[in-house]
């Protein structure tokens, strides 16, 4: 053991607190239906510094213009993220707590981490009463993904656990003896346990799971960003977005510079001596040791080598991710053992204060998304990829013949309304795209246009009108930029805009 | 028995032209082939009003049901077995083979992103499968795509091959064409002419490697070819005429980008006459195999259409919704189109919920014949999980042999294409138990009706149906009739009244409002007839409650009708079923 002690003060980052696992894997405690975790789990949240969570699910988007644009307000990204997580399903939901120690020999505070993996069966408990509750969807490149990494979807069908809402659990006529029984019901209690304590919670990139985790596990989401975000902040106060840290903070832009901010290069780029474990690898003085909890009193648990998009792992890699961000950041986490009366020593900490609640949006639009006052405000550091876009200058077009390129379209146009009238052209898909034009009465004047050249339809005059390129075929239609606000908000998912638009029947 | 049965489970490393040769010398060889999908929902678990079939479907609404799940769901596996009957006894293909071994496929199908971007599950029925052992990742790691004949139309034109482009030698051409092609006459022609002397050439490797870079010749496999970028269809167009015009030795390749644009001219040279027929065949070969995996699993589809042999199984609506969907083209939006559509593809489809709903119930039958040993081919099979995969196209085939056995069909042809719209129970699609019989003498408690005995009730506050009916016999005489009540959804219900005519006398006071009814609109209940529901099915207000889209659709109406339907249809009305076991108790 001594020797074995002197091997990790050298790479202390590889280490592994059990022989049986192998260098540079780490072992994910799985857990499936009717598997004990609950007692266990339980004691490790509670004397945990922060928990880091992620979440596997069946997709994101159900047709192509459901993903995020650069052209999203607000209100348009907040719909979209709605119909995500409330459509979508859970397959997996990683929790690691990180639970602070002092090193015997150095002084030096470390982490244990204990990964786990739940694995979740997207079926509700609850029968009859909701009766959408027993659909979901599935994106298949996001299920071909999936597959690519091995994931087990047999695992989550036949094992899963349930998952109930709090509000379902409410709604389930089921005496309370039984109910407390219900592993689904256990799941949940565990993020209320998270709740409780004012636990900080920490993701990467996490409004999507963060969403997820409300629709599941509490309650249908609210109808506004604004409410969405409150309602959060009252359950989860502490949320840390390793993502709108690299993003915001200069000295890890610094140091991230050219790098990719996905979570798992940010893992091997910040994390190198715990990623490369198997590696030898010189430690730097600023590494946060980190070490993997993988026995357990249980006995007869099972684990598995963690692999990149299995939950668990991508929580420990998140986790591992924040500690060394704390190390820029010019955080010490001496405080989390020093005083045991402080209940939360990360979240109270000024250095880390400016980042708390703030979380990354889907689509860098140079704002953030604040929980604490349940705002959007702009983030003056997060470097901006895109110009802004002014949306009353928009207008949408849809149904339009599929020959109609960007070229023709903003020419026919700088025909009418003059060479410099268009400043931009964006194609949601084939079918329906975005028109920017540079002022706002444009918007007005292009849709009268519209409407007269339609209402004279066959007289030379609109025949020969140089829109009547973008008219052609006779089923074109034309909005403004709330009309496709509207037909975001239309449930139906059809795959091509243009049905999309013709079906959620708004005025055109 | 189950020697005699073999279930082959084919995925995309199986998948192959000779499994295909092999399928279709059994489909050659056969009478009849049966038929059996799993999706990722089932209509009869289902709970909702939108995916059930409802006891007062008629086929035109069961078909709008069908086309909703078809464009919402996936099909997961197909399982197709050819066989041929004598008499009691099932016998397979080719007899030449081990004696008698009938050889079912189920075909594990998945989609590529191209052809489903997203698509639904039914939670609770995929745990279900999941329970008995459904392999999930079998599936979507090894799953065969497909494309239906519509999207490869569609794909063929975008992703026009190598040989296919048609030149049109333009009477007038521009000094700029003619200058162009003279350019690039000039270009093939000298390093035609250094691909013809390389073989002679006196200085080596080194120099022929030399000249391939100065002149830009690459190799199309083992062939040298030159490379002309194209900007235009026209310059496309003189580039094919101008190397047609050079020699017969020069094969012009035309390179797409993933658009189907042209970009480029690749220009190959052959040796000889066998050398470019050499290079076709294989040109051709290359792009059958490409569109083999392209095609994936309608290829199976095809065989079976082509065949034009009875397919043999049950609830064909919903399976071949799902086939048209996925396989052929787009539903059309009413089922007459469909039927057409579909007989043109499958002339004969034989369903059996249609046949036994025509011959009636078989218990007696059945109870005389349980001494019966009756050669079918199912045989449970105790291992489970997936070997057993597929297993319904054997029960149809033990189905088949029971109803042929116990009441001889003689013109089978009379009950070709013709779908039975209430799938009131389904075979199991994993288990390995033969649950034919219980579907057998299912048949019995089902009351046939038409849609003109039929009203919809909604706005009522009951707590149970039994409560409703109390309420109801208050409300008005007609009540004190004799008359079936089920509760759709929670507050909405679907009364049956076993008197022509009944109907069309209670619909008459409600829009002059009778007094006689007068506590019954007072206490906010609606009636309507059953031509509301068949526009609330055919304007696809599937949303939400069914009382809310009932209520849209009157309100929506100003002819000051009510509301019956359109024609009379029959219906089946099954006492037996209960539709919301939550919240009331069956009278």
């Amino acid at each position: 053991m001594a020797a074995r002690r002197g091997l990790l003060l050298r790479r202390p980052l590889c280490s592994m607190a059990t022989s049986t696992s192998r260098k540079g894997k780490v072992e994910v405690k799985q857990v499936r239906r009717g598997d004990s975790y609950h007692d266990s789990l339980t004691s490790l949240i509670q004397s945990a510094s922060f928990v880091a969570l992620d979440a596997e699910m069946t997709g994101v988007a159900s047709t192509p213009w459901r993903d995020s644009f650069e052209w999203d307000s607000a209100d348009v990204r907040f719909l979209k993220l709605l119909h995500s997580a409330s459509r979508f399903a859970l397959l997996q939901f990683g929790l690691c707590p990180f639970i602070p120690q002092r090193d015997a020999s150095s002084g030096v505070v470390s982490f244990v981490a204990h990964p786990h993996t739940f694995h979740l069966s997207p079926s509700s408990s609850s029968e009859g009463d909701y009766d959408d509750d027993d659909e979901f969807l599935c994106q298949t490149s996001s299920l071909h993904f999936l597959a690519t990494h091995r994931h087990d979807f047999n695992t989550s069908l036949r094992h899963g656990l349930p998952y109930l809402s709090r509000v379902r659990e409410k709604a389930v006529a089921a005496p309370p003896a039984l109910r407390t029984e219900s592993c689904a019901v256990g799941f949940r209690h565990l993020i209320d346990l998270l709740s409780s304590h004012n636990k900080l919670i920490v993701g990467h990139n996490c409004i999507l799971d963060i969403a997820h985790m409300f629709d599941k596990f509490i309650a249908p989401i609210p109808s506004t960003m604004e409410q969405f975000m409150k309602e959060v902040h009252q359950i989860f106060p502490n949320i840390i977005d390793t993502k709108h840290i690299m993003n915001a903070n200069q000295t890890v832009q610094l140091l991230m510079r050219n790098k990719s901010k996905s979570l798992s290069s940010a893992f091997s780029s910040l994390c190198p001596t715990i990623s490369s474990a198997g590696y030898h690898r010189l430690v730097r003085a600023s590494d946060v040791n980190v070490k993997v909890q993988a026995h357990d009193d249980e006995g007869s648990s099972l684990f598995n080598s963690g692999a990149k998009h299995e939950a668990g792992y991508d929580a420990f890699m998140t986790g591992c991710v924040f500690t060394q961000l704390c190390v820029h950041l010019g955080i010490t986490f001496d405080q989390c053992l020093s005083d045991p009366s402080i209940s939360d020593p990360l979240q109270s900490n000024v250095k880390l204060k400016p980042y708390l609640n703030h979380l990354y949006p889907t689509w860098n639009s140079g704002t953030v998304l604040d929980f604490t006052t349940g705002t959007e405000k702009p983030e003056g550091t997060y470097k901006q990829k895109y110009p802004k876009v002014e949306l009353k200058n928009i207008v949408l077009i849809w149904g339009f013949s599929s020959v109609l390129k960007y070229k023709n379209l903003k020419g026919c146009i700088a025909k009418v309304f003059g060479p410099d009238s268009v400043i931009s052209v964006f194609f949601i898909d084939a079918t329906a795209a975005l028109i920017q034009f540079r002022k706002e009465e444009f918007v007005k004047d292009f849709l009268a246009l519209k409407e007269s050249l339609e209402r004279r339809k066959d007289d030379p005059i609109s025949i020969l009108h140089p829109l009547s390129v973008i008219f052609e075929g006779g089923n074109t239609k034309a909005g403004d930029y709330n009309t496709y606000k509207d037909v975001i908000a239309c449930n139906q998912s059809k795959v091509l805009f243009k049905d999309q638009a013709d079906a959620s029947g708004v005025a055109c | 028995m189950s020697s005699h049965t073999v279930i082959k489970q084919v995925t995309k490393s199986t998948f192959t032209p000779s499994l295909l040769r092999e399928l279709k010398s059994h489909i050659d060889a056969c009478d009849f082939i049966s038929l059996s999908s799993i999706k990722t929902f089932s209509a009869t678990s289902a709970s909702s009003w939108r995916r059930r079939l409802l006891p007062f479907d008629t086929a035109e609404t069961a078909y709008l049901k069908a086309k909703l799940a078809a464009e919402s769901f996936q099909i997961l596996n197909v399982s197709i077995c050819p066989f041929r009957v004598e008499g009691s006894k099932v016998v397979a293909f080719p007899s030449t083979l081990i004696q008698n071994q009938l050889k079912c496929y189920n075909f594990h199908l998945f989609p590529r992103e191209e052809q489903s971007y997203s698509f639904s599950c039914q939670a609770s029925y995929l745990e279900s499968l999941a329970r008995k052992g459904f392999d999930f990742n079998l599936c979507i790691y090894e799953g065969i795509s497909y494309l239906s004949r519509v999207q490869e139309s569609l794909a063929k034109r975008r992703n026009a091959t190598h040989l296919d482009f048609k030149v049109f030698s333009k009477s007038r051409k521009s000094v700029a064409d003619s200058l162009f092609m003279e350019r690039i006459k000039a270009r093939i022609q000298y390093w035609r002419k250094s691909c013809l002397n390389s073989n002679k050439s006196p200085h080596g490797d080194l120099a022929n490697s030399l000249r391939q870079l100065i002149l830009g010749t690459q190799l199309h496999g083992e062939r040298p070819c030159m490379t002309i970028d194209v900007c235009s269809d026209n310059q496309l167009n003189l580039i094919l005429e101008t190397v047609n015009g050079i020699s017969d030795s020069l094969v012009p390749l035309v390179v797409r980008n993933s658009l189907g644009t042209p970009t480029s001219v690749r220009v190959v040279f052959t040796s000889s006459e066998e050398d470019k027929s050499a290079l076709l065949s294989d040109i051709d070969h290359a792009e059958e195999e490409q569109s083999f995996n392209l095609r994936g699993f309608r290829e199976v589809m095809d065989l079976i259409s082509n065949s034009q042999k009875p397919i043999v199984s049950i609830n064909c609506l919903n399976d071949f919704a799902f086939f048209h969907e996925k396989f052929i083209a787009p539903l059309p939006p009413s089922l007459h189109e469909f039927t057409c559509s579909l007989k043109m593809v499958f002339p004969k489809i034989l369903d059996l919920g249609h046949l036994m709903k025509e011959i009636g119930p078989l218990k007696n039958a059945m109870d005389t014949s349980s001494s019966l040993n009756l050669e079918v081919p199912f045989q449970a099979d105790r291992d489970g999980g997936q070997s057993n995969q597929g297993r319904n196209a054997l029960k149809i085939i033990s189905l088949f042999v029971k109803i042929n056995y116990l009441h001889i069909c003689n013109n089978i042809e009379g009950y070709f294409n013709m779908f039975h719209p209430t799938a009131c129970m389904e075979l199991e699609s994993v288990g390995c138990q033969d649950d034919t019989n219980t579907y057998l003498t299912h048949q019995e408690d089902i009351a046939k009706l038409g849609v003109h005995n039929l009203v919809f009730l909604w706005g009522f506050n009951a707590a149970s149906s039994l409560q409703l009916k109390d309420k109801l016999r208050k409300y008005h005489p007609i009540f004190h009739e004799n008359f079936d009540l089920k509760v759709i959804d929670r507050n909405c219900a679907a009364i049956a009244f076993q008197r022509q005519g009944a109907v069309v006398e209670l619909l008459k006071e409600i829009k002059p409002r009778s007094s006689s009814i007068e506590n019954m609109i007072s206490d906010g209940v609606i009636i309507a007839g059953f031509g509301a529901y068949e526009k609330v099915c055919r304007m696809g207000l599937w949303d939400g409650r069914l009382a809310d889209s009932l209520q849209t659709v009157v309100l929506s109406d100003n002819t000051n009708s009510p509301l019956l339907a359109e024609k009379s249809t029959e219906i089946c009305w099954d006492n037996e079923v209960m539709l919301d076991q939550n919240e009331y108790l069956k009278v």
